[in-house]
């Protein structure tokens, strides 16, 4: 058996003709190490380590060197990891929020849709056609027909913006709010329109 | 969920952070790293076995710390390597002879020996857990295991007095 310079035997330091089977004893010293090992094979590495100083010195080492490692610490975090690992929650939530309003259709442009301006466009059509319908000058036939015309097709530019519109607020607010918006603008004009007829009649 | 993450920090972020600390060398880069990790963790909660969280975490460490190194320029690691020595993972805590220079063999070990040592040895993950780390069979593991820990042993023979 080969010795190293300090004098004491070791298993790495024997050559490997001369220790054949020393592959799966070095195997049974890591099984020992790890309680993986039966009695009866423990046994067997036992008496095998009284007749073979490499292997007992193999074992020695292996259990030196499993001390030192259970005894190397684990190193504490520092505070200033502790401290953002702590935040994460806080942090992805916050990005999560941040993403999804970048990600969400914009709303606010929707104001300014094209439905909007044809709806604006169509308040004061009714305003002048109903002044002009409850003026003092009586219209001919021709005008009333004209000024009906006109009116019908201003109200179904309304309809048109009203049913844009009740969308657009059930989109942005919900079924509950639509209703009382929508039905108060055209119970006011259809009032608007109820009066005209009145005084015209 | 997130008293149960809190929790997870509170158990992990010291296995975590050591495992970074030997692998990458570097304390900036391994508190990215393990921050890195515990985002994915805090992102993926709803799915990660909560039996299994620190084989989980540990494989994420690990693989996020080895993305950085295969990333890194070979003249970096040197420079690492020198900052290591006084402030590595034994800095403080086991100032020892021998601590230092198992410290040194350890992370002079080559991959998946090092992570092996330190999960096995140095932290006490049972085996299956360190298979799980790995992505390693658990043969795997035992024979690998074995190898690292006899390149230490020969080491130890030649330093010891």
């Amino acid at each position: 058996m080969n010795r190293n310079d300090n004098g004491k035997g070791s298993m790495a330091d024997t050559p490997r003709e001369d220790r054949p089977d020393m592959e799966e004893w070095e195997a049974q010293v890591n099984a020992l190490l790890d309680g993986e090992l039966d009695d009866a094979r423990a046994d067997a590495l036992k008496s095998a380590a009284e007749a073979d100083q490499a292997l007992a010195c193999a074992i020695i080492e292996a259990y030196q060197l499993q001390r030192l490692m259970t005894s190397m610490p684990v190193e504490r975090a520092p505070d200033s990891l502790r401290e953002k690992l702590r935040r994460i929650p806080a942090e992805q939530a916050s990005l999560e929020r941040r993403r999804a309003a970048v990600m969400a259709p914009p709303r606010r442009t929707a104001w300014f849709a094209p439905r909007w301006a044809m709806a604006l466009a169509a308040v004061p059509l009714v305003i002048a056609v109903g002044v002009q319908l409850s003026g003092p000058r009586s219209p001919s036939e021709a005008e009333l027909a004209q000024a009906r015309q006109d009116l019908s097709l201003a109200f179904s530019y309304l309809a048109k913006a009203s049913r844009a519109t009740e969308r657009e607020i059930e989109h942005s607010i919900g079924a509950g709010m639509r209703d009382p918006v929508t039905e108060s603008t055209v119970r006011t004009l259809n009032e608007q329109f109820d009066l005209n007829e009145e005084q015209e009649s | 969920m997130s008293r149960v993450y809190q929790q997870w920090v509170r158990e992990y972020q010291d296995q975590a952070w050591s495992l970074a600390r030997y692998l990458l060398k570097d304390a900036s880069e391994a508190e990215d790293a393990v921050q890195e990790a515990f985002i994915k963790l805090w992102n993926h909660r709803e799915n990660v076995d909560p039996e299994r969280v620190r084989p989980w975490l540990m494989k994420v460490t690990r693989n996020t710390c080895l993305d950085r190194l295969r990333r890194r320029k070979p003249e970096t690691e040197l420079t690492e390597v020198q900052a290591v020595e006084e402030h590595g993972p034994m800095a403080g805590a086991h100032q020892g002879e021998l601590g230092r220079w198992l410290k040194r063999s350890i992370e002079g070990l080559k991959e998946p020996y090092r992570t092996l040592v330190v999960l096995r040895d140095i932290q006490q993950h049972s085996y299956e857990e360190v298979a799980n780390a790995t992505e390693l069979s658990l043969s795997q593991v035992k024979v690998y295991l074995h190898r690292a820990r006899k390149q230490l042993r020969e080491q130890l023979a030649e330093v010891r007095p």
